[in-house]
């Protein structure tokens, strides 16, 4: 009863981490745990070594998007992709998975390089569902590149390997680009030559900053120089040192107002964290997921319609939670379960990290389709119609991802 | 279930090692001559959290109990860590002799913290494992030596041979290893394995470090409800059980050596010389940490246990 | 009350909370990267420096939701918001929020709890200052928060008028 009231209270608006908190305080009044323990939890939250890197990187993803870099990386991938037909949707999808990596999914992508593609497709003559479509399914695409915040969230929770998740992640989401990319310049308009403004000399001088960016994380990741939490401060540092005094997009006056709306934006997701690790200390007390385990297993035995449901599970979920709500409360739960059916925790990363990429753009409530129709003032059912088709390619990638456990694995062992 | 007395006790050990099934089987065994009266509910791989998560259950009452490491145990109880002074014991028999002795003292100082010391348990000798041969004082200076989150002990140490240690927790040691960022541990043979940190660090020096060690403990308060039956149930399920897992873990050890020989890991010799050098700098460690990390009283009674030992 | 004391007061919170935020995440870029340069340069970090960076990150996190819930920016479901009229949205946004406020108190209470455990059984933690100073973050962000949603109550946090708006700008929300 009391728990009724509660879910219609968190479908009414109600902060999730206050919801969490309710139904924490609730269960353990119930199984006669000290509420204080709530608070015991919170500090095993704070020593978890890989939490630093998510202000770090999320600040240096506001920052970046509040720079020109979107507009430089544009002009850089020209360079490299204009030479290919369906280079433009190539280029578009390529720079979404580099920016959404850097960015995390928070729809920052939509609204930071939509604006700049979605003109220039039209322009180079694709059509106009089409483009709003691999606009839409790109704004999450690079979820899975490292130093995404949602690979590392997933790291923080399932307490597996950061720089092993960094790996795994690589085959499978350039898999996804390829199928895009071949998609897209099976659909794309003739090949146009590009017009050029500036010779190549002056963009790549231009651009010549941003371009060590991805290279910090993955040479001081596996050059054995940095472990992630480290790589996220000379990230961090890199950038405001890149956007505030070599290029001056940031001014100084401007930099306490982003840095302060990064730390709320992680305020926002560590209280849920937080909200979570107490509530997942519930299940661990009363042994839930063993118990949960032990029904399921009655009714499923291969590991194989175990992730199928799971599948189906992860993109409904995926379609009305956000990402970081959606992993902070479902991983605790389906971890232990999926370890009971065999299935390697980095593995399982992959494929709920997939999943609820996909979700972003699922009818009727992913994000990606509202930050598109409200940025490009269209009908949300045009949405719905526009990215069906990349949709599809994306459910393909996903079976794959989850049926050839190598693609994930395959890098690390 | 319907026991009159459910323990929850956590662990860092995880489920399948020595540890964990020994505890399984004293807590069936005390199961069984309580006729189902008491019972034990174990949580092992560290799920509850690690030793200060622990303490902190075990105060709040969620949990009742709990198998800790000598460091984590030490942060309530700092004498705790006394038997952990690097290049100190040359044998099992030694440690035997000595543990036997400050029990009494050790169990008198976990109860002036409202904790049950139950019984000792160990890891055993631990070896310093590299990615190269580091034999010599100078080689393990060129090296980067982890050193344990919370160990005033090892710090010290290290310091005091112009060693900067890079402190990060256990899970963290491995992926270090294997980036690069440490290049040398310490843990025991069996704990390598377990840990697969010998992988990255296949070269041994064959020359116990130190020896670790744990106990398992419990909270006065939760103890406090069982007749005096009961509780000589659990002491004497805990005086066979226990010391059965000294011998296994033991085994462990011997069995491990050899295991390792087989996955290609090398056992480098170091001199006497260069052990007697770094028994001078465990002197002046034991020098600038007494009365600090540890009290003179427990130090007195470790040097008069040891000496008595050995004439 | 009068609204525009709660208005000036609300502005005040909201700029020492900014304030407090900017140094954290300043001294979490200085103080890592200061550690790596030392590794890297002098062979050797600072034993200190890590477990000060991980208080700060809990600090600032904790902090940057106590200034979320002044902005109105937590993350949640609200799959009903949209479909009703403005006059019951704000009966549901009150509701909700006098439930967040009662949920927050509730918090406040079992936090403070914990400190005092640790005030009895805790030891010297970072810098030999006993561990349940550093761990006063937990009451205080629970009594921001609670204070905030109470605020919230009065002035309406999706509104135009609130003063975060009026530092912030609605529209980039994420
Ligand atoms: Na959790
Ligand atoms: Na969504």
């Amino acid at each position: 009863m009391k728990s009724l009231f509660i879910l219609l209270l968190a479908l009414i608006g109600t902060p999730l981490f206050i919801v969490i908190s309710a139904v924490t305080l609730l269960s353990y009044q119930q199984a006669g745990i000290d509420t204080s323990v709530i608070f015991i939890e919170m500090t095993r939250l704070g020593e978890t070594p890989l939490l630093i890197s998510l202000p770090l990187f999320i600040f240096a993803g506001t920052l970046l998007s509040e720079s020109g870099t979107p507009q430089r990386i544009l002009k850089l991938s020209q360079l490299l992709l204009g030479w290919l037909p369906g280079g433009l949707a190539v280029i578009s999808l390529t720079v979404c998975a580099v920016f959404t990596a850097f960015t995390g999914a928070s729809g920052v992508t939509i609204f930071a390089l939509g604006g700049l593609l979605l003109p220039a497709l039209l322009k180079d003559g694709y059509q106009q569902r089409f483009s709003l479509g691999l606009i839409t399914s790109s704004g999450s695409l690079g979820l899975l590149f490292p130093p995404s915040l949602p690979l590392i969230l997933y790291g923080v929770i399932s307490e597996t390997r950061i720089d092993q998740l960094f790996l795994a992640g690589i085959i499978p989401g350039t898999l996804m680009l390829i199928l895009l990319s071949l998609y897209a310049i099976k659909s794309g308009p003739p090949h146009l030559p590009q017009e050029k403004t500036q010779s190549n000399f002056a963009i790549l001088k231009e651009t010549i900053w941003e371009l060590p960016l991805p290279f910090i994380v993955i040479i001081g990741i596996y050059g054995g120089f940095l472990v992630a939490s480290e790589a996220a401060a000379v990230t961090a540092l890199y950038v405001i040192i890149v956007e505030v005094f070599i290029y001056r997009d940031i001014s100084i006056r401007q930099l306490p107002g982003i840095m302060a709306r990064s730390m709320v934006l992680f305020g926002g997701i560590m209280i849920i964290l937080a909200a979570s690790t107490a509530s997942t200390n519930y299940f661990v007390d009363q042994e839930i997921p063993n118990r949960l385990f032990a029904v399921i297993s009655q009714h499923i035995e291969s590991k194989y319609s175990f992730l199928l449901l799971l599948n189906l599970f992860l993109l409904l979920v995926g379609s009305f939670l956000d990402i970081f709500s959606a992993l902070i409360l479902i991983v605790p739960l389906i971890l232990p379960i999926a370890q009971n059916y065999d299935i390697h925790p980095i593995h399982l990363g992959i494929i709920f990290l997939t999943n609820l990429q996909i979700g972003y753009c699922t009818p009727p409530v992913g994000l990606n389709l509202f930050l598109a129709a409200y940025r490009f003032e269209k009908p949300i059912l045009e949405l719905y119609r526009a990215s069906l088709p990349f949709l599809g390619l994306l459910v393909i990638t996903l079976l794959l991802i989850t049926y050839f456990p190598i693609l994930s694995l395959g890098l690390i062992f | 279930s319907f026991a009159a007395h459910v323990y929850k006790i956590a662990s860092l050990a995880p489920e399948g090692s020595v540890w964990v099934t020994a505890f399984r089987a004293f807590a069936e065994e005390v199961d069984r001559n309580t006729a189902g009266e008491v019972k034990f509910k174990i949580y092992p791989g560290g799920i509850m959290g690690d030793d200060r998560a622990m303490y902190r259950k075990m105060r709040a009452g969620q949990l009742h109990g709990g198998g800790f490491t000598m460091t984590g145990a030490a942060e309530f109880v700092p004498d705790f860590r006394i038997m952990a002074i690097p290049f100190l014991f040359k044998s099992y028999d030694e440690v035997d002799y000595v543990r036997e002795q400050l029990l009494p003292y050790l169990k008198g100082q976990f109860s002036n913290k409202g904790i049950e010391l139950i019984a000792m348990t160990e890891v055993g000798f631990i070896y310093t494992f590299s990615a190269k041969p580091r034999t010599t004082i100078e080689e393990l200076q060129d090296g980067k030596t982890w050193a344990p989150s919370n160990d005033p002990l090892t710090a010290t140490f290290l310091q005091s041979i112009d060693i900067s240690p890079i402190t990060l927790t256990i899970p963290d040691v491995l992926s270090s290893l294997q980036t690069g960022l440490i290049d040398t541990a310490f843990n025991s043979l069996y704990g390598s394995i377990v840990l697969q940190w010998f992988t990255k660090a296949p070269y041994v020096t064959d020359q116990p470090y130190g020896y670790a060690y744990g106990c398992f403990s419990m909270s006065t308060r939760s103890l406090a409800k069982l007749n005096p039956e009961q509780l000589r149930v659990i002491e004497n399920a805990a005086q066979t059980h226990f010391s059965e897992l000294l011998k296994s873990t033991r085994q462990s050890n011997i069995d491990s050596r050899a295991v390792l020989a087989q996955q290609g890991v090398s056992f480098v010799k170091t001199s006497p010389e260069i052990v007697a050098r770094l028994e001078s700098h465990r002197d002046k460690t034991i020098a600038r940490v007494k009365g600090k990390s540890f009290s003179e009283t427990a130090y007195d009674k470790l040097e008069a246990a040891l000496n008595s030992y050995r004439n | 009350m009068n609204r525009s004391i709660l208005y000036r007061i609300t502005h005040w919170f909201i700029r020492i909370e900014e304030l407090l935020l900017c140094v954290i995440l300043l001294l979490l870029i200085v103080l890592s990267s200061y550690q790596i340069g030392l590794r890297w340069f002098a062979s050797g970090g600072l034993l200190w420096i890590d477990p000060l960076l991980r208080n700060l990150v809990l600090w600032g996190g904790l902090l940057g939701a106590a200034l979320a819930t002044l902005s109105g920016k937590h993350i949640a479901l609200d799959l009903v918001g949209y479909l009703v009229s403005d006059r019951l949205k704000q009966i549901l946004d009150l509701t909700t929020t006098l439930f967040s406020a009662v949920v927050s108190a509730l918090l406040l209470r079992a936090a403070w709890r914990f400190v005092q455990s640790e005030m009895e059984f805790g030891g010297p933690a970072l810098f030999g200052i006993q561990s349940w100073v550093w761990f006063l973050i937990f009451p205080i962000t629970f009594a921001l928060i609670t204070l905030h949603f109470i605020t919230n109550l009065f002035l309406d946090p999706s509104g135009k008028k609130h003063p975060a708006n009026l530092r912030y700008g609605k529209g980039e929300q994420t």
